[in-house]
Protein backbone atom coordinates (compact mmCIF):
# COMPACT_ATOMS: atom_id res chain seq x y z
CA UNK A 1 0.00 0.00 0.00
CA UNK A 2 2.68 2.48 1.12
CA UNK A 3 4.35 1.68 -2.38
CA UNK A 4 1.07 2.36 -4.10
CA UNK A 5 0.92 5.56 -2.26
CA UNK A 6 4.45 6.53 -3.56
CA UNK A 7 3.90 5.85 -6.73
CA UNK A 8 0.88 8.25 -7.68
CA UNK A 9 2.77 10.40 -5.65
CA UNK A 10 5.47 10.03 -7.91
CA UNK A 11 2.98 10.33 -10.50
CA UNK A 12 1.23 13.89 -9.31
CA UNK A 13 4.32 15.27 -8.99
CA UNK A 14 5.51 14.36 -12.49
CA UNK A 15 2.13 15.27 -13.70
CA UNK A 16 2.98 18.88 -12.11
CA UNK A 17 6.27 19.08 -13.82
CA UNK A 18 4.82 18.53 -16.85
CA UNK A 19 2.42 20.93 -16.64
CA UNK A 20 4.98 23.83 -15.72
CA UNK A 21 6.63 22.71 -18.51
CA UNK A 22 3.72 23.60 -20.96
CA UNK A 23 3.23 26.83 -19.08
CA UNK A 24 6.53 28.50 -20.54
CA UNK A 25 7.80 28.29 -23.73
CA UNK A 26 11.70 29.59 -25.59
CA UNK A 27 11.58 32.73 -27.39
CA UNK A 28 13.58 34.59 -29.76
CA UNK A 29 13.96 38.20 -29.67
CA UNK A 30 14.91 39.32 -33.28
CA UNK A 31 16.27 42.75 -34.42
CA UNK A 32 16.13 43.42 -38.11
CA UNK A 33 17.83 46.48 -39.48
CA UNK A 34 15.77 48.35 -41.85
CA UNK A 35 16.43 51.13 -44.10
CA UNK A 36 12.72 52.24 -44.92
CA UNK A 37 10.53 49.13 -45.78
CA UNK A 38 14.07 47.31 -46.78
CA UNK A 39 16.59 45.16 -44.74
CA UNK A 40 19.65 47.74 -44.40
CA UNK A 41 22.79 46.72 -46.92
CA UNK A 42 26.34 47.94 -45.16
CA UNK A 43 28.20 49.86 -47.67
CA UNK A 44 25.61 50.91 -50.32
CA UNK A 45 25.11 53.87 -50.73
CA UNK A 46 21.53 55.50 -50.14
CA UNK A 47 20.41 58.80 -50.81
CA UNK A 48 19.89 61.63 -47.83
CA UNK A 49 16.15 63.20 -48.54
CA UNK A 50 17.34 66.84 -49.95
CA UNK A 51 20.87 66.25 -48.41
CA UNK A 52 23.71 64.28 -49.50
CA UNK A 53 25.03 60.56 -50.29
CA UNK A 54 26.06 58.33 -47.16
CA UNK A 55 26.81 54.45 -46.68
CA UNK A 56 26.33 52.86 -43.02
CA UNK A 57 29.48 50.14 -42.06
CA UNK A 58 28.01 49.95 -38.45
CA UNK A 59 25.04 50.01 -36.42
CA UNK A 60 25.00 48.35 -32.96
CA UNK A 61 23.40 49.35 -29.45
CA UNK A 62 22.86 47.89 -26.42
CA UNK A 63 20.08 47.04 -24.75
CA UNK A 64 19.17 46.23 -21.38
CA UNK A 65 16.48 45.35 -18.23
CA UNK A 66 14.33 43.90 -21.28
CA UNK A 67 11.10 42.83 -20.34
CA UNK A 68 7.20 41.66 -21.47
CA UNK A 69 4.07 43.18 -19.91
CA UNK A 70 1.37 40.96 -20.15
CA UNK A 71 -2.48 41.91 -21.21
CA UNK A 72 -2.90 42.18 -17.41
CA UNK A 73 0.09 44.36 -16.65
CA UNK A 74 2.51 42.39 -14.98
CA UNK A 75 6.05 42.06 -16.40
CA UNK A 76 8.31 39.32 -16.94
CA UNK A 77 11.73 39.89 -17.39
CA UNK A 78 13.50 38.88 -20.26
CA UNK A 79 17.31 39.43 -19.69
CA UNK A 80 19.39 41.88 -18.15
CA UNK A 81 21.45 42.84 -21.15
CA UNK A 82 22.94 42.15 -24.80
CA UNK A 83 24.26 43.38 -27.64
CA UNK A 84 22.77 43.86 -31.06
CA UNK A 85 24.88 44.01 -33.78
CA UNK A 86 23.86 44.12 -37.25
CA UNK A 87 27.57 43.84 -38.39
CA UNK A 88 26.67 39.76 -39.68
CA UNK A 89 23.09 39.84 -40.07
CA UNK A 90 21.11 43.13 -40.32
CA UNK A 91 18.08 41.04 -41.41
CA UNK A 92 18.11 39.23 -37.83
CA UNK A 93 20.02 39.52 -34.80
CA UNK A 94 18.54 36.62 -32.76
CA UNK A 95 18.56 36.47 -29.06
CA UNK A 96 17.07 33.19 -27.74
CA UNK A 97 15.44 33.11 -23.71
CA UNK A 98 15.66 29.98 -23.03
CA UNK A 99 12.00 28.07 -21.51
CA UNK A 100 11.38 30.78 -18.84
CA UNK A 101 8.58 32.54 -21.02
CA UNK A 102 5.07 31.99 -19.36
CA UNK A 103 2.53 31.30 -22.08
CA UNK A 104 0.12 34.44 -22.53
CA UNK A 105 -1.05 37.26 -23.95
CA UNK A 106 1.44 40.20 -23.97
CA UNK A 107 0.84 43.91 -24.80
CA UNK A 108 4.35 45.17 -25.27
CA UNK A 109 7.92 44.86 -24.93
CA UNK A 110 9.77 47.29 -22.98
CA UNK A 111 13.83 47.40 -22.91
CA UNK A 112 16.31 50.34 -22.18
CA UNK A 113 18.19 51.88 -25.15
CA UNK A 114 22.10 51.50 -23.74
CA UNK A 115 22.74 50.25 -19.91
CA UNK A 116 20.63 51.40 -17.28
CA UNK A 117 22.89 53.29 -14.29
CA UNK A 118 23.81 50.05 -12.51
CA UNK A 119 25.40 48.58 -15.43
CA UNK A 120 27.01 51.83 -16.73
CA UNK A 121 28.46 52.27 -13.47
CA UNK A 122 30.83 49.35 -13.86
CA UNK A 123 33.90 49.48 -16.53
CA UNK A 124 34.86 46.47 -18.86
CA UNK A 125 37.47 45.56 -15.99
CA UNK A 126 34.28 44.49 -14.05
CA UNK A 127 33.40 41.46 -16.67
CA UNK A 128 34.69 38.61 -17.54
CA UNK A 129 36.05 38.17 -21.37
CA UNK A 130 33.48 36.31 -22.58
CA UNK A 131 30.77 39.39 -21.48
CA UNK A 132 29.73 41.46 -24.27
CA UNK A 133 30.54 44.01 -21.37
CA UNK A 134 33.91 42.98 -21.28
CA UNK A 135 35.03 44.73 -24.56
CA UNK A 136 36.91 48.19 -24.02
CA UNK A 137 35.92 49.71 -27.37
CA UNK A 138 32.52 50.11 -26.13
CA UNK A 139 33.64 51.98 -23.13
CA UNK A 140 34.18 55.91 -23.04
CA UNK A 141 36.66 56.55 -20.55
CA UNK A 142 36.11 60.36 -20.78
CA UNK A 143 32.46 59.67 -20.29
CA UNK A 144 32.57 57.20 -17.39
CA UNK A 145 30.24 55.18 -19.24
CA UNK A 146 29.63 52.28 -21.87
CA UNK A 147 28.84 53.77 -25.46
CA UNK A 148 25.56 53.03 -25.83
CA UNK A 149 25.47 52.51 -29.54
CA UNK A 150 27.37 53.48 -32.61
CA UNK A 151 26.42 54.13 -36.09
CA UNK A 152 29.28 54.84 -38.53
CA UNK A 153 29.86 55.20 -42.30
CA UNK A 154 30.55 57.80 -44.90
CA UNK A 155 29.21 60.59 -46.57
CA UNK A 156 29.47 62.51 -49.75
CA UNK A 157 31.14 65.78 -48.96
CA UNK A 158 32.45 66.82 -52.74
CA UNK A 159 29.39 66.74 -54.47
CA UNK A 160 29.85 63.41 -56.77
CA UNK A 161 27.26 61.50 -54.92
CA UNK A 162 30.35 59.23 -53.97
CA UNK A 163 30.77 59.17 -50.12
CA UNK A 164 34.45 59.50 -49.58
CA UNK A 165 34.17 61.04 -45.78
CA UNK A 166 33.89 59.38 -43.02
CA UNK A 167 30.73 60.00 -40.20
CA UNK A 168 30.42 58.53 -36.53
CA UNK A 169 27.62 58.99 -33.90
CA UNK A 170 28.51 56.92 -31.02
CA UNK A 171 26.13 57.55 -27.78
CA UNK A 172 26.39 57.44 -24.39
CA UNK A 173 25.91 58.49 -20.38
CA UNK A 174 23.49 57.72 -17.87
CA UNK A 175 21.60 61.02 -18.92
CA UNK A 176 20.42 59.88 -21.95
CA UNK A 177 19.44 56.66 -21.56
CA UNK A 178 15.73 55.70 -21.62
CA UNK A 179 13.60 52.99 -22.34
CA UNK A 180 11.76 51.83 -25.64
CA UNK A 181 8.22 50.09 -25.28
CA UNK A 182 6.95 48.52 -28.59
CA UNK A 183 3.15 47.33 -28.77
CA UNK A 184 3.07 43.79 -29.83
CA UNK A 185 -0.56 42.74 -29.20
CA UNK A 186 0.16 39.12 -29.21
CA UNK A 187 -0.19 35.75 -28.12
CA UNK A 188 3.12 34.03 -27.14
CA UNK A 189 3.35 30.21 -26.83
CA UNK A 190 4.90 27.67 -28.19
CA UNK A 191 4.44 27.96 -31.93
CA UNK A 192 4.14 31.67 -31.56
CA UNK A 193 7.37 32.21 -29.86
CA UNK A 194 9.21 34.85 -31.73
CA UNK A 195 9.27 38.53 -31.42
CA UNK A 196 10.56 40.78 -34.40
CA UNK A 197 10.96 44.04 -34.66
CA UNK A 198 12.65 46.17 -37.03
CA UNK A 199 14.84 49.55 -36.02
CA UNK A 200 14.60 51.91 -39.38
CA UNK A 201 17.31 53.79 -39.61
CA UNK A 202 16.58 56.56 -42.74
CA UNK A 203 15.32 58.44 -40.03
CA UNK A 204 18.19 58.67 -38.20
CA UNK A 205 19.59 60.85 -41.00
CA UNK A 206 16.35 63.81 -40.91
CA UNK A 207 15.77 66.07 -38.31
CA UNK A 208 12.08 67.41 -37.90
CA UNK A 209 11.92 66.84 -42.16
CA UNK A 210 15.27 68.57 -42.74
CA UNK A 211 18.92 66.79 -43.82
CA UNK A 212 20.84 65.59 -40.58
CA UNK A 213 24.95 66.98 -40.31
CA UNK A 214 27.01 64.21 -40.80
CA UNK A 215 30.81 64.32 -38.71
CA UNK A 216 32.11 62.89 -35.86
CA UNK A 217 30.21 62.63 -32.84
CA UNK A 218 31.12 61.27 -29.67
CA UNK A 219 32.33 63.75 -27.41
CA UNK A 220 30.90 65.24 -24.37
CA UNK A 221 31.33 68.56 -25.71
CA UNK A 222 28.83 67.67 -28.57
CA UNK A 223 25.88 65.76 -26.43
CA UNK A 224 23.32 68.10 -27.87
CA UNK A 225 23.82 66.09 -31.45
CA UNK A 226 24.28 62.27 -30.41
CA UNK A 227 21.07 62.81 -27.93
CA UNK A 228 18.94 64.28 -30.95
CA UNK A 229 20.58 60.90 -32.74
CA UNK A 230 20.04 58.53 -29.97
CA UNK A 231 16.17 59.70 -29.96
CA UNK A 232 15.91 59.06 -33.37
CA UNK A 233 17.02 55.59 -32.57
CA UNK A 234 14.85 55.17 -29.68
CA UNK A 235 11.96 56.69 -31.69
CA UNK A 236 12.32 54.11 -34.65
CA UNK A 237 11.83 50.65 -33.33
CA UNK A 238 8.01 48.69 -34.20
CA UNK A 239 7.11 45.18 -34.32
CA UNK A 240 7.36 43.36 -37.66
CA UNK A 241 4.39 41.12 -37.35
CA UNK B 1 53.59 -23.75 -24.72
CA UNK B 2 56.92 -22.07 -25.05
CA UNK B 3 54.82 -19.63 -27.59
CA UNK B 4 52.14 -18.73 -24.86
CA UNK B 5 54.91 -17.72 -22.43
CA UNK B 6 56.82 -15.84 -25.35
CA UNK B 7 53.69 -13.94 -26.10
CA UNK B 8 53.00 -13.04 -22.78
CA UNK B 9 56.57 -11.84 -22.69
CA UNK B 10 56.31 -9.76 -25.48
CA UNK B 11 53.55 -8.44 -23.89
CA UNK B 12 54.47 -7.24 -20.95
CA UNK B 13 57.76 -5.68 -22.65
CA UNK B 14 55.65 -3.72 -25.22
CA UNK B 15 53.68 -3.24 -22.02
CA UNK B 16 56.12 -1.60 -20.51
CA UNK B 17 57.73 0.08 -23.26
CA UNK B 18 54.44 1.98 -23.70
CA UNK B 19 54.17 3.44 -19.49
CA UNK B 20 57.89 4.78 -20.09
CA UNK B 21 56.74 7.57 -17.61
CA UNK B 22 54.42 6.54 -15.21
CA UNK B 23 56.75 5.84 -12.38
CA UNK B 24 57.27 9.70 -12.17
CA UNK B 25 54.83 11.49 -9.69
CA UNK B 26 51.85 13.56 -11.70
CA UNK B 27 51.08 15.95 -9.23
CA UNK B 28 50.39 19.26 -11.03
CA UNK B 29 50.76 22.43 -8.73
CA UNK B 30 47.89 25.47 -9.37
CA UNK B 31 49.71 28.56 -10.52
CA UNK B 32 48.43 31.16 -8.55
CA UNK B 33 48.25 34.42 -10.83
CA UNK B 34 49.17 37.78 -8.06
CA UNK B 35 46.16 39.57 -7.86
CA UNK B 36 48.00 42.90 -8.28
CA UNK B 37 49.17 41.65 -11.51
CA UNK B 38 45.57 41.58 -12.83
CA UNK B 39 44.30 44.05 -10.77
CA UNK B 40 43.99 46.77 -13.50
CA UNK B 41 43.76 44.69 -16.48
CA UNK B 42 40.65 42.76 -15.46
CA UNK B 43 39.95 39.03 -14.89
CA UNK B 44 42.60 37.01 -16.62
CA UNK B 45 40.68 34.51 -19.26
CA UNK B 46 42.05 31.48 -18.14
CA UNK B 47 40.81 27.97 -20.70
CA UNK B 48 38.97 25.35 -18.45
CA UNK B 49 40.92 22.94 -20.88
CA UNK B 50 44.67 24.72 -20.31
CA UNK B 51 44.20 25.55 -16.41
CA UNK B 52 47.75 26.86 -15.14
CA UNK B 53 50.06 25.35 -13.37
CA UNK B 54 53.09 25.59 -12.68
CA UNK B 55 55.06 22.40 -14.14
CA UNK B 56 52.66 23.64 -17.15
CA UNK B 57 54.29 27.50 -17.47
CA UNK B 58 57.55 25.45 -16.50
CA UNK B 59 57.46 23.66 -19.28
CA UNK B 60 56.05 26.49 -21.97
CA UNK B 61 59.18 28.74 -20.52
CA UNK B 62 61.84 25.93 -21.37
CA UNK B 63 59.94 25.35 -25.31
CA UNK B 64 59.65 28.85 -25.46
CA UNK B 65 63.48 29.63 -24.86
CA UNK B 66 64.62 26.53 -27.10
CA UNK B 67 65.46 26.67 -30.68
CA UNK B 68 64.67 22.80 -30.91
CA UNK B 69 61.09 24.58 -32.73
CA UNK B 70 63.38 25.59 -35.49
CA UNK B 71 65.03 23.70 -38.36
CA UNK B 72 68.29 25.35 -37.62
CA UNK B 73 68.19 24.61 -34.19
CA UNK B 74 69.26 28.29 -34.07
CA UNK B 75 66.04 30.03 -33.08
CA UNK B 76 63.16 30.29 -30.42
CA UNK B 77 59.96 32.22 -29.90
CA UNK B 78 62.41 34.35 -27.73
CA UNK B 79 64.15 35.11 -30.64
CA UNK B 80 61.08 37.71 -31.99
CA UNK B 81 59.85 38.07 -28.51
CA UNK B 82 62.24 38.99 -26.16
CA UNK B 83 61.28 39.91 -22.58
CA UNK B 84 63.03 42.77 -22.20
CA UNK B 85 61.32 44.55 -25.53
CA UNK B 86 57.91 43.51 -24.20
CA UNK B 87 58.04 40.24 -25.92
CA UNK B 88 58.86 42.05 -29.51
CA UNK B 89 62.25 42.25 -31.43
CA UNK B 90 63.14 45.29 -31.90
CA UNK B 91 63.03 45.25 -35.75
CA UNK B 92 60.90 46.57 -38.38
CA UNK B 93 60.12 42.94 -40.08
CA UNK B 94 60.79 39.91 -38.16
CA UNK B 95 63.78 37.24 -39.20
CA UNK B 96 63.56 33.89 -39.74
CA UNK B 97 65.74 31.00 -40.07
CA UNK B 98 66.63 31.92 -42.99
CA UNK B 99 67.16 35.04 -42.49
CA UNK B 100 65.17 36.06 -44.46
CA UNK B 101 62.34 39.09 -43.40
CA UNK B 102 58.81 38.13 -42.46
CA UNK B 103 56.01 40.47 -43.58
CA UNK B 104 55.06 41.62 -40.47
CA UNK B 105 56.61 43.52 -37.51
CA UNK B 106 56.21 41.10 -34.31
CA UNK B 107 54.02 41.77 -32.14
CA UNK B 108 54.22 41.93 -28.12
CA UNK B 109 52.67 38.96 -26.15
CA UNK B 110 52.74 41.16 -23.13
CA UNK B 111 49.44 40.69 -21.13
CA UNK B 112 48.22 38.49 -24.66
CA UNK B 113 45.70 36.69 -22.22
CA UNK B 114 43.11 39.02 -22.87
CA UNK B 115 43.73 39.19 -26.58
CA UNK B 116 40.55 37.73 -27.34
CA UNK B 117 39.55 39.00 -30.50
CA UNK B 118 41.96 36.96 -32.41
CA UNK B 119 45.86 37.26 -32.42
CA UNK B 120 48.12 38.21 -34.87
CA UNK B 121 48.02 41.63 -37.04
CA UNK B 122 44.70 39.93 -38.79
CA UNK B 123 43.40 38.05 -35.62
CA UNK B 124 43.98 34.22 -37.55
CA UNK B 125 44.32 32.56 -34.58
CA UNK B 126 41.44 32.79 -32.08
CA UNK B 127 43.36 31.50 -29.07
CA UNK B 128 47.12 31.08 -27.62
CA UNK B 129 47.05 27.79 -28.03
CA UNK B 130 46.81 27.99 -31.68
CA UNK B 131 48.43 30.68 -32.50
CA UNK B 132 51.51 28.99 -30.64
CA UNK B 133 51.16 26.12 -33.95
CA UNK B 134 51.64 28.52 -37.11
CA UNK B 135 54.98 29.83 -36.48
CA UNK B 136 57.07 26.26 -36.31
CA UNK B 137 55.86 25.74 -40.06
CA UNK B 138 55.97 29.40 -41.20
CA UNK B 139 58.41 28.75 -43.93
CA UNK B 140 60.23 32.08 -43.27
CA UNK B 141 59.83 31.79 -39.52
CA UNK B 142 61.33 28.60 -37.88
CA UNK B 143 60.91 26.66 -40.92
CA UNK B 144 60.06 22.94 -39.09
CA UNK B 145 57.56 20.40 -39.18
CA UNK B 146 55.74 19.75 -36.28
CA UNK B 147 56.58 15.87 -36.72
CA UNK B 148 60.01 16.54 -36.02
CA UNK B 149 59.42 18.92 -33.81
CA UNK B 150 57.72 15.92 -31.44
CA UNK B 151 60.31 13.42 -32.81
CA UNK B 152 62.75 16.03 -30.64
CA UNK B 153 60.55 16.26 -27.68
CA UNK B 154 60.15 12.79 -27.71
CA UNK B 155 63.76 11.66 -27.32
CA UNK B 156 64.91 14.70 -25.21
CA UNK B 157 66.20 13.55 -22.27
CA UNK B 158 64.62 16.38 -19.89
CA UNK B 159 61.13 16.89 -21.88
CA UNK B 160 59.08 13.69 -21.86
CA UNK B 161 59.55 14.06 -17.65
CA UNK B 162 58.08 17.89 -18.13
CA UNK B 163 55.24 16.71 -20.10
CA UNK B 164 54.28 13.70 -17.56
CA UNK B 165 54.60 16.58 -14.88
CA UNK B 166 52.40 18.80 -16.54
CA UNK B 167 49.90 16.93 -18.36
CA UNK B 168 49.75 13.72 -16.92
CA UNK B 169 51.20 11.47 -19.82
CA UNK B 170 52.07 8.13 -19.42
CA UNK B 171 54.64 7.11 -21.85
CA UNK B 172 56.48 9.52 -24.18
CA UNK B 173 54.99 9.08 -27.43
CA UNK B 174 51.80 10.97 -25.74
CA UNK B 175 53.67 13.82 -26.48
CA UNK B 176 51.95 15.93 -29.33
CA UNK B 177 52.02 19.49 -30.87
CA UNK B 178 48.72 20.46 -29.12
CA UNK B 179 50.05 19.56 -25.69
CA UNK B 180 53.38 21.39 -26.81
CA UNK B 181 51.13 24.22 -27.58
CA UNK B 182 49.14 24.20 -24.59
CA UNK B 183 52.29 24.88 -22.02
CA UNK B 184 53.29 27.37 -24.53
CA UNK B 185 49.88 29.15 -24.27
CA UNK B 186 49.96 28.50 -20.37
CA UNK B 187 53.59 30.16 -20.29
CA UNK B 188 52.25 33.52 -22.52
CA UNK B 189 48.74 33.66 -20.50
CA UNK B 190 50.81 34.69 -16.94
CA UNK B 191 52.58 37.65 -19.24
CA UNK B 192 51.21 40.44 -17.08
CA UNK B 193 51.95 43.92 -17.18
CA UNK B 194 49.71 46.64 -15.48
CA UNK B 195 51.10 48.59 -12.91
CA UNK B 196 52.52 51.16 -14.67
CA UNK B 197 53.25 54.67 -13.67
CA UNK B 198 49.92 55.58 -15.43
CA UNK B 199 47.97 52.31 -13.29
CA UNK B 200 49.56 54.37 -10.06
CA UNK B 201 48.37 57.54 -11.03
CA UNK B 202 44.75 56.44 -11.18
CA UNK B 203 45.31 54.27 -7.79
CA UNK B 204 46.06 58.28 -6.70
CA UNK B 205 49.91 57.03 -6.08
CA UNK B 206 52.23 59.18 -7.50
CA UNK B 207 51.66 62.06 -10.05
CA UNK B 208 51.85 62.74 -13.67
CA UNK B 209 53.43 66.00 -15.07
CA UNK B 210 51.79 68.76 -16.93
CA UNK B 211 52.93 67.33 -19.82
CA UNK B 212 51.81 63.81 -19.24
CA UNK B 213 48.53 64.98 -18.17
CA UNK B 214 48.11 66.89 -21.74
CA UNK B 215 48.48 63.99 -23.17
CA UNK B 216 46.19 61.67 -21.17
CA UNK B 217 43.44 64.26 -21.95
CA UNK B 218 44.62 64.38 -25.51
CA UNK B 219 44.41 60.35 -25.56
CA UNK B 220 40.98 60.64 -24.30
CA UNK B 221 39.11 63.45 -24.75
CA UNK B 222 38.69 64.54 -21.55
CA UNK B 223 38.79 68.28 -22.12
CA UNK B 224 36.42 69.46 -24.87
CA UNK B 225 38.54 72.71 -25.02
CA UNK B 226 40.82 70.73 -26.19
CA UNK B 227 41.61 69.20 -29.81
CA UNK B 228 40.80 65.38 -29.51
CA UNK B 229 43.92 62.78 -30.19
CA UNK B 230 40.89 60.78 -30.92
CA UNK B 231 43.20 57.75 -29.48
CA UNK B 232 41.36 56.50 -27.06
CA UNK B 233 38.67 54.63 -29.27
CA UNK B 234 40.98 52.05 -30.42
CA UNK B 235 43.40 51.77 -27.81
CA UNK B 236 41.48 52.22 -24.86
CA UNK B 237 41.98 50.92 -20.93
CA UNK B 238 42.48 48.79 -19.25
CA UNK B 239 44.63 47.48 -21.84
CA UNK B 240 44.96 50.03 -24.49
CA UNK B 241 43.72 48.07 -27.09
CA UNK B 242 39.90 47.51 -27.49
CA UNK B 243 41.27 44.14 -29.50
CA UNK B 244 39.30 45.46 -32.90
CA UNK B 245 40.44 46.01 -35.98
CA UNK B 246 40.97 49.37 -38.03
CA UNK B 247 42.27 50.94 -40.82
CA UNK B 248 44.59 53.57 -39.93
CA UNK B 249 44.93 55.29 -43.18
CA UNK B 250 48.46 53.75 -43.62
CA UNK B 251 48.41 52.06 -46.51
CA UNK B 252 48.13 54.27 -49.73
CA UNK B 253 45.38 52.65 -51.43
CA UNK B 254 42.66 53.89 -53.90
CA UNK B 255 40.42 50.67 -53.89
CA UNK B 256 40.67 47.69 -52.08
CA UNK B 257 43.10 46.06 -55.08
CA UNK B 258 45.98 48.77 -53.41
CA UNK B 259 46.65 47.18 -50.56
CA UNK B 260 50.03 45.67 -50.09
CA UNK B 261 48.90 43.77 -46.70
CA UNK B 262 45.21 43.22 -46.84
CA UNK B 263 45.07 42.56 -43.04
CA UNK B 264 42.21 41.04 -41.44
CA UNK B 265 40.49 40.15 -44.81
CA UNK B 266 43.02 37.00 -44.88
CA UNK B 267 40.60 35.72 -42.33
CA UNK B 268 37.17 37.11 -42.95
CA UNK B 269 37.28 37.52 -46.86
CA UNK B 270 35.31 40.74 -46.73
CA UNK B 271 35.53 44.00 -48.33
CA UNK B 272 35.02 46.38 -45.38
CA UNK B 273 38.02 44.53 -43.65
CA UNK B 274 40.80 44.92 -46.08
CA UNK B 275 43.69 46.82 -45.22
CA UNK B 276 42.66 46.33 -41.37
CA UNK B 277 45.06 45.54 -38.64
CA UNK B 278 44.16 44.73 -35.22
CA UNK B 279 45.03 47.37 -32.68
CA UNK B 280 48.35 46.56 -30.54
CA UNK B 281 48.37 47.32 -26.81
CA UNK B 282 50.01 50.57 -26.04
CA UNK B 283 50.98 48.85 -22.63
CA UNK B 284 54.72 49.44 -23.14
CA UNK B 285 54.82 51.22 -25.79
CA UNK B 286 58.07 52.65 -25.05
CA UNK B 287 59.80 49.31 -25.28
CA UNK B 288 58.28 47.93 -28.77
CA UNK B 289 59.87 50.38 -31.11
CA UNK B 290 59.51 50.55 -34.49
CA UNK B 291 55.62 50.73 -34.46
CA UNK B 292 53.32 49.54 -36.94
CA UNK B 293 52.33 46.29 -38.33
CA UNK B 294 55.26 47.30 -40.76
CA UNK B 295 57.78 48.59 -38.39
CA UNK B 296 57.79 51.85 -40.76
CA UNK B 297 57.74 54.13 -38.05
CA UNK B 298 61.09 54.15 -35.85
CA UNK B 299 59.91 56.79 -33.12
CA UNK B 300 56.52 57.60 -31.46
CA UNK B 301 56.56 61.05 -32.45
CA UNK B 302 56.17 59.54 -35.83
CA UNK B 303 53.54 57.75 -34.88
CA UNK B 304 51.63 60.94 -33.43
CA UNK B 305 52.79 62.83 -36.73
CA UNK B 306 50.95 60.18 -38.98
CA UNK B 307 47.70 59.84 -36.84
CA UNK B 308 47.68 63.83 -37.02
CA UNK B 309 48.09 63.83 -40.85
CA UNK B 310 44.21 61.87 -40.64
CA UNK B 311 46.92 59.13 -43.14
CA UNK B 312 45.54 58.37 -46.12
CA UNK B 313 42.31 58.63 -48.12
CA UNK B 314 41.73 54.63 -47.74
CA UNK B 315 39.01 52.90 -48.78
CA UNK B 316 37.94 51.37 -45.36
CA UNK B 317 39.65 54.27 -43.39
CA UNK B 318 38.29 54.30 -40.16
CA UNK B 319 36.28 57.47 -39.42
CA UNK B 320 38.04 58.42 -36.74
CA UNK B 321 41.28 58.57 -38.24
CA UNK B 322 41.07 62.37 -39.48
CA UNK B 323 43.24 65.55 -39.86
CA UNK B 324 43.63 66.56 -35.45
CA UNK B 325 45.24 69.70 -35.80
CA UNK B 326 46.42 68.69 -32.71
CA UNK B 327 49.28 71.42 -31.05
CA UNK B 328 52.67 70.62 -31.05
CA UNK B 329 52.14 70.68 -26.83
CA UNK B 330 49.41 68.07 -26.90
CA UNK B 331 52.00 65.92 -29.73
CA UNK B 332 54.63 65.87 -27.47
CA UNK B 333 52.32 65.46 -24.36
CA UNK B 334 50.97 62.40 -26.03
CA UNK B 335 53.94 60.70 -26.53
CA UNK B 336 54.96 61.62 -22.26
CA UNK B 337 52.11 60.30 -22.28
CA UNK B 338 52.25 57.17 -24.00
CA UNK B 339 55.77 56.40 -22.23
CA UNK B 340 53.77 56.36 -18.67
CA UNK B 341 52.94 52.95 -19.99
CA UNK B 342 55.61 51.09 -19.29
CA UNK B 343 55.93 48.56 -16.87
CA UNK B 344 58.45 45.75 -16.84
CA UNK B 345 57.93 44.60 -13.31
CA UNK B 346 56.49 40.90 -15.46
CA UNK B 347 60.45 40.58 -15.78
CA UNK B 348 60.68 39.72 -12.04
CA UNK B 349 58.64 36.84 -12.25
CA UNK B 350 61.22 33.32 -12.52
CA UNK B 351 58.63 31.62 -14.71
CA UNK B 352 59.21 34.23 -17.63
CA UNK B 353 63.12 34.20 -17.49
CA UNK B 354 65.39 32.29 -19.67
CA UNK B 355 65.76 29.09 -18.22
CA UNK B 356 68.64 28.25 -20.15
CA UNK B 357 70.94 31.38 -19.24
Amino acid sequence: MKQLIALSFCALLFSCCNNNRETTTDLDLVFQANYGDEILQYNTVYQQEGGVAFEISRSDFFISDVRLTADDGSEINLMDYAQVDFEDSPGGVRIMIEDNVPIGNYESITFGLGLNSDLNAQSPIDFPADDVLNNSGYYWAAWNSYIFSKQEGRHDTDGDGVPETGWIVHTGKDDIYKEVTVVIDSEIDEDNNIIRLAIDHEPFFMIDGAPAEFGIIHDPGNQEAFQGFYNRIADNFRVVQ
Amino acid sequence: MIRVFLFVGISIFLSSCKKDLIDIPYNPTPYEVNAEETENLGILPIPKTNELTEEGIRLGQHIFFDPVLSSTGTMSCSSCHLPELAFTDGKALSVGVQGEQTSRSSMTLVNAAYYTQGLFWDGRSEKLEDQALLPVEDDIELDHSWEEVVEDLKSHPEYPTMFRKAFGIEDSEEITKELTARALGQFQRIILSGNSKYDRWKKDIGVLTDEELLGFETFFDVNPLLKDGECGHCHNEPLFTSNQYFDNGLQEANTIDDYGDIGRAVVTNKESDYGKMRAPSLRNIALTAPYMHDGRFETLEEVVEHYNSGGHPTPNRDPLVHELNLTEDQKVGLVAFMKTLTDTSYLENPFLENPFE
